[in-house]
């Protein structure tokens, strides 16, 4: 080989990479915010439900509601609306609509986009999203009159048809009474119905912009009204945006999924006619990758970065966080939010019903008895699973609910503490009854998903504390693929396994129907059936006064807990969604503030120094 | 056997491989015992009602024989219809396709440099063989592959973004595409989605020299995975074409010793390093997951990375499907090629 003509051809590489670096990084302006996010928007369509915290955070920038929530304050207060007025006990609803504010594309809000709103995420009726969870309604006569019957989500509906589809209109959910007021006719008194309208789904999109972007179905058994097809996402939707609010969606990147924000120069203000973004574009940019979000941070290329739990001790001091919860950067430059009370449970579920692959009852049933419940829930170390298992960023609660909600009680009892004594105690005594002891052993399966580890360690604890008590129950931990880790709970196949959720409003509403109701999501696959729970959950429901609802949620989380039917592990106080990612600012970020119904930032509030 | 015959045997073979993989995928997503083929459809915390899940089952034919279900599945196929994909809420074969792109541009590079640095160091080492610059190639190249990509992405990263930065000194990009501030100020229009390609046809200089500084990274990372064995695999050919009779002919007529290896011993050798390039490029279009991930490159590999963290199965297996069709294609590709690069293949 020509050895001076290959240090040439390296020489002119050289130069060529040495002009391509020497153009730099430049950093972002004072008036743009960059956010390294661990997941990216999907979808931006408020009709469809997300968890995600990017989803939300467009969302709530971009749209805006009826009621909001005026800055730390957790209690809705008219926001597109300048009043309303409660009627009929409670079934309608009639709000009065500021005048002149415009959507991003020009219209004017009014009643007709309201109405054209709240219908539209009925008749689309998204199966895979929890926006649907509002205003259908899960269980029945549902929210909106005349929605639970037509959803095939949540409801009994059973087509999408035309008929379908008059039918759900001339029921009367929205009406426009002129053109600034709007009325909401329930199917029956519902106590969050103000708090369900200032979430995400409560979102306010202009008609003539939607159905501008809207084809009429081809098929005749689909129904529709101009701009909605039943049964059917807007695929136009789902990535571009018209609202109100003081951002204006500029760009989603679908392959990226990065967006971009810039403030809207004609913004209206809010309600005390003084929000006025300081930030111009705000750039989200989904970074999987946990190494590159923490370095970009630590170089200053961005102003905010999630940093997963597990690798919250390179930002933050672990002792002085574990041993005397305080928050203190270690590295310079860099702050971190909290802890907060957030919207996250982590939880245990024991099945009352164990079932066979073909759907008989199994044989053995340990669960039915209620000292078998207890004694479980009393060999699960909870606060060494908070300390280890989310390096301390989950807090201690005894029920369902995390500080962060309505009616969450800290006088609401938990039946049970670590204390392997006491689970030995009522486990050799219920094993009497329930066909096991040290004489008669019997195996059980423990299961948990293999793609979450900290699931792995809480199984692993209560198995080895239980088979620790030589009670004649021999605990087997089984890590399941994710399917077969929902397919084994969802159809009751396994009697203790391993959880968390998640909840999209500070209302409770959703949680005590999950856990307390017998059609509740998690109940039911517990086979857990309570007439006094039920009946405690519908008063609650339809409670408008919030000092008695409070009372009834109480005492509903009390009924539940006597039952022993979860093992409350903790709830999340990062400030992040999800959870394991706490979002890390820069300290040059300055006007944040924590409001937990927010799940994510409204740039409005922020500014850079 | 003709060439058009040869291609033509090869493409229906081809089918009959793709069937083969659509059969696995299909049983991994459908007929895994124990598991529940509809979680893959609806995010386990979403409180759908029992009969909502019923419906979804008529739907997606569950209750079906297995074997009728694969007919559907297969007829779905073939209509383009590869499922619908939760991460991406879009439909699984748009949503690749959508990333190819990026994918190729980055698998492409990463070949370019793995051939560009692999055969020029294979034939160094095989001219100096037992020599220290034999030595030496062969001990970078493999320390090279020895390093996982993750983990030689993000050292990278930190002395080509961080450290540089840190010094004050111009640096290359961590992460993405192309800077934030380019593609808001100097957007580019669609052409084929290969940036560096799209900005040199649009003339947008700007755009060209951000998407070039940020390929440079993920690309060198991605490049070693197939340098080591493009230098093995030159430095083996090499040597055995030089001890070829016609080599010592061509040498005792007293030619040049560069003229010797480029244009006698190079041209013989390179055959095998082409079929190491073309099934390198195959397991980089379906192997770049993590350096994708790492650099948070917007490819097939990024999304296939987030549809394993999501739980999206469809997407997974869809995923799967694609790669493995690629990798035949590309291998068809190779072996057609073959003819071209070496005038004594016949088919």
């Amino acid at each position: 080989m020509n050895l001076p003509r290959l240090r040439m051809a390296v020489q002119v590489v050289l130069v060529a990479l040495a002009v391509v670096v020497a153009v730099g990084v430049a950093g972002a302006a004072p008036d743009t915010l960059i956010w390294d996010i661990a997941a990216g928007p999907q979808y931006v369509d408020p009709v469809m439900g997300t968890a995600a915290q990017a989803n939300v955070t467009v969302l709530q920038n971009v749209y805006e509601r009826l009621v909001w929530y005026d800055g730390a304050s957790t209690q809705p207060i008219p926001w597109l609306a300048s009043g309303w007025e409660v009627k009929d006990g409670g079934r309608r609803y009639v709000f009065k609509l500021r005048k002149g504010i415009k959507f991003h594309d020009g219209s004017e809000l009014d009643a007709t986009a309201v109405k054209f709103s709240f219908d539209r995420a009925v008749l689309i009726d998204d199966p895979t999203g929890i926006g649907s969870f509002f205003p259908t309604g899960t269980a029945a006569p549902g929210i909106l009159k005349g929605a639970w019957e037509f959803s095939k989500a949540f409801g009994a509906g059973k087509d999408y048809s035309q008929a379908a589809v008059d039918k759900y209109m001339a029921a009367g959910a929205v009406k426009v009474v002129d053109p600034q007021t709007v009325e909401f006719n329930l199917a029956q008194p519902y106590g969050a119905f103000i708090t369900d309208l200032a979430t995400f789904m409560g979102s306010i999109v202009p008609s003539s912009y939607v159905a501008k972007h809207w084809s009429k179905p081809t098929d005749p058994a689909k129904g529709y009204v101009t701009g909605v097809t039943a049964g059917q996402r807007d695929d136009w939707m789902l990535y571009n945006a018209s609202g109100t609010g003081p951002y204006i969606l500029d760009k989603f990147d679908k392959a990226t999924a990065n967006v971009v924000l810039k403030a809207n120069p004609n913004y209206w203000g809010g309600p005390a006619g003084k929000i006025k973004p300081k930030l111009q574009t705000v750039i989200v940019r989904a970074t999987l990758d946990q190494a590159t979000r923490l370095l970009n941070l630590k170089a200053g290329a961005v102003d905010i970065a999630d940093i997963s739990t597990a690798a919250i001790f390179d930002v933050i001091d672990k002792k002085k966080w574990l041993d005397d919860g305080k928050i203190e950067p270690v590295v310079p430059g860099v702050s971190v939010p909290g802890p907060f009370p957030w919207l996250t449970l982590y939880f245990a579920k024991m099945n009352l019903k164990i079932k066979n692959p073909d759907g008989s009852a199994a044989a053995f049933q340990p669960f039915q008895d209620a000292r078998v419940r207890k004694a479980f829930a009393s060999a699960l170390d909870t606060a060494d699973i908070r300390r280890n298992v989310f390096n301390g960023f989950a807090q201690p609660i005894a029920w369902g609910l995390t500080p962060a909600q309505f009616g969450y009680d800290p006088g609401v009892k938990a039946s049970y503490a670590f204390n392997p004594d006491q689970a030995r105690k009522l486990l050799l005594e219920a094993g009497k009854d329930a066909g096991f002891g040290p004489d008669k052993p019997k195996d059980l399966v423990v299961i948990y998903n293999a793609a979450a580890p900290w699931q792995g360690y809480i199984a692993t604890q209560v198995s080895a504390n239980i088979n620790k008590l030589n009670v004649g129950l021999k605990l087997d931990v089984k890590a399941l693929s994710f399917s077969e880790y929902v397919n084994s709970w969802r159809s009751q196949l396994t009697g203790f396994s391993i959880h968390s959720t998640f909840s999209l409003t500070a209302d409770p509403n959703s949680w005590l129907s999950a856990f307390g109701t017998s059609a509740g999501f998690w109940a039911r696959t517990n086979s857990y059936n309570n007439a006094r729970a039920d009946e405690l959950y519908t008063r609650q429901f339809q409670a408008l006064d919030p000092k008695q609802r409070a009372k009834l949620i109480s005492e509903l989380m009390q009924v539940v807990n006597d039952d022993v039917l979860w093992v409350w592990i903790g709830a999340a106080t990062a400030y992040g969604q999800p959870t394991f990612n706490p979002n890390v600012l820069r300290s040059s970020v300055k006007g944040f503030y924590y409001n937990p119904t927010y799940q994510g930032f409204y740039f409005p509030a922020l500014w850079k120094e | 056997m003709g060439f058009l015959a040869y291609v033509l045997k090869r493409l229906a073979l081809l089918g009959l491989v793709l069937l083969g993989v659509s059969l696995v995928v299909f049983l991994i997503l459908r007929g895994m015992p124990g598991v529940d083929p509809l979680a893959a459809y609806i995010p386990p915390g979403l409180p759908v009602s029992p009969e909502a899940l019923a419906r979804l089952r008529q739907d997606l034919h569950l209750d079906e024989p297995l074997l009728v279900q694969y007919l559907y599945y297969v007829s779905d196929l073939l209509r383009g219809d590869w499922g619908h994909s939760r991460t991406a809420a879009q439909p699984v074969l748009d949503a690749l396709l959508g990333r190819l792109p990026a994918t190729i541009e980055l698998a492409v590079c990463a070949v370019v440099l793995s051939v560009g640095i692999g055969v020029p160091a294979g034939i160094l080492a095989a001219v100096r063989r037992d020599r220290a610059a034999d030595i030496a190639v062969r001990i970078v190249s493999i320390t090279g592959v020895s390093f996982p990509v993750f983990w030689l992405g993000i050292i990278l990263q930190l002395v080509f973004f961080y450290a540089l930065g840190q010094l004050g000194l111009p640096n290359l990009p961590s992460r993405g595409r192309v800077g934030d501030e380019v593609a808001l100020l100097h957007p580019l229009g669609p052409v084929t989605g290969l940036y560096v390609v799209d900005s040199l046809v649009r003339g947008n200089l700007t755009f060209f020299v951000s998407a070039v500084r940020h390929l440079v990274l993920p690309a060198f990372t991605l490049s070693l995975i197939g340098l080591a064995v493009v230098v093995r695999i030159m430095r083996a050919s090499m040597l055995e074409v030089l001890r070829q009779d016609y080599i010592l002919l061509a040498r005792s007529k007293g030619l040049p010793a560069r003229i010797i290896i480029v244009r006698h011993a190079l041209r013989n050798a390179i055959t095998p390093v082409l079929t190491t390039a073309g099934t390198t490029l195959g397991i980089l279009l379906g192997g770049a997951v993590v350096v994708e991930t790492v650099f948070s490159w917007p490819g097939m590999g990024r999304l296939a990375a987030q549809g394993i963290l999501n739980n999206d199965s469809v997407l997974v297996v869809g995923f799967t499907l694609f790669v493995a069709t690629m990798m035949v294609l590309v291998n068809l590709v190779v072996d057609i090629l073959y003819a071209v690069v070496d005038p004594r293949v016949r088919y």
